[in-house]
């Protein structure tokens, strides 16, 4: 398959929604399917890497180019698909400019405005890796929270570092066609809060008396785990948006 | 914020509430490996409030028309019932309980259960499963 022979507007919205394998020829064929209704137990070990192995994909320097160059011939201005095109372009694109070393924020990507580099939000969705997930958190939702509250309340974390906690969240998901029986929520909570024990044993301090930068470092370290119960969790909330975006709406509607 | 996300938002969290309220006169909430219950607080901006069971005492029947109760005014709410028993989680498949204001669907797989619990039937249950 070639990236730039098809355009979005070879399939139609209704059916990708429906799930159905895609052209091997679409542009979007590389991208993960959304998880099927009456798939088994079984799969969810393969779709578990399958996931893993596209989002490893589409997190590659020159992952742009499974998204042809002129989308936007095919995506109305101001649809949210629009945001996850442009992502792709913009957060791999080579000339892309970085703040100058010597500032807090040196070597990070920027879109050359400084004001947004200084934001407290911009700095926090960074932070926990929730950039492709900030419009729909602008949508008024909730969403998943990185460090679930019942892992903090019942620990007595002090106040500054619960309000780190309690903003540190994905957003409304668009997505809501996942298993409502999930069972994946509580060894979730389990994980980070073992990982939360262990953090403040290393740092040699109390729930009590963390900070608010020791509660962003932890986050940190929540949103790059490599313990499978929490990447995982993290993971598939966070691919099944994004293709949530691609494939539903068709980038059309 | 549209005016639907806060009316979501309030209801999800009046729905969430109540919930919260009626579980915790049966059960203890699920934190640092041990409970009998978690109400997951993501609100993700769906009409539904999700929790699951780490005691099967928690699908009683009563509880569970208690929790059906506080659909009486929300016709399009939800309440998700995961059961997720520690200790079971690769034994036992996916199942639980979807309550609506109208009906119930019941995807409980009782042959798992212990007997004392296998006979728990509900009002106005009809079965399927977690997509439904």
């Amino acid at each position: 398959m070639h990236p730039q022979k098809n355009g979005p507007a070879r399939l139609a919205p209704d059916r990708w929604s429906r799930n159905d394998n895609f052209d091997a020829d679409c542009p979007l064929a590389a991208l993960p399917r959304i998880s099927r209704p009456h798939d088994g137990d079984h799969m969810s070990l393969f779709r578990s890497a399958y996931e893993e192995q596209q989002h490893r994909r589409f997190m590659r320097p020159n992952a742009h180019l499974f998204i042809r160059s002129d989308w936007r011939r095919y995506v109305s201005s101001g649809h949210e698909g629009e945001l996850l095109f442009s992502l792709y372009e913009r957060k791999y694109r080579a000339d892309q400019p970085r703040v100058p070393a010597g500032s807090a924020d040196g070597g990070q990507w920027t879109d050359g405005s400084a004001e947004g580099l200084r934001s407290e939000n911009s700095r926090q969705h960074r932070a926990v890796g929730t950039e492709e997930l900030s419009a729909a958190s602008r949508k008024g939702g909730h969403g998943h929270h990185y460090v679930p509250s019942a892992e903090i309340r019942n620990r007595g974390v002090s106040s500054e570092a619960t309000k780190v906690f309690e903003n540190a969240k994905t957003g409304a998901l668009y997505d809501p066609r996942s298993n409502k029986w999930d069972k994946d929520h509580r060894v979730y909570n389990k994980a980070v809060g073992e990982a939360l024990d262990g953090y403040l044993v290393e740092m040699g301090t109390s729930p009590e008396k963390m900070t608010a930068d020791q509660a962003r470092e932890f986050l940190g370290r929540i949103v790059k785990s490599r313990d499978p119960r929490i990447r995982s969790y993290n993971m598939r909330i966070q691919m099944r948006e994004i293709m949530q975006r691609v494939l539903r709406r068709g980038g059309r509607e | 914020m549209t005016e639907w996300d806060a009316g979501q938002v309030s209801t999800w969290h009046a729905l969430f509430d109540g919930v919260t309220r009626v579980l915790a006169d049966y059960g203890t909430e699920y934190s640092r490996g041990q409970g009998d219950y978690l109400v997951v607080e993501d609100n993700y901006g769906w009409r539904r409030v999700t929790l699951s069971v780490q005691n099967l005492k928690m699908l009683d029947p009563e509880i569970v028309r208690r929790l059906r109760g506080l659909l009486s005014n929300l016709p399009d709410w939800e309440i998700a019932i995961a059961v997720d028993i520690p200790g079971q989680e690769s034994a036992w498949p996916v199942m639980g309980l979807t309550l609506r204001q109208h009906e119930i669907i019941d995807g409980l797989q009782r042959q798992y259960f212990p007997p004392a619990f296998q006979a728990w039937a509900y009002e106005d249950a009809r079965p399927g499963t977690g997509f439904d």
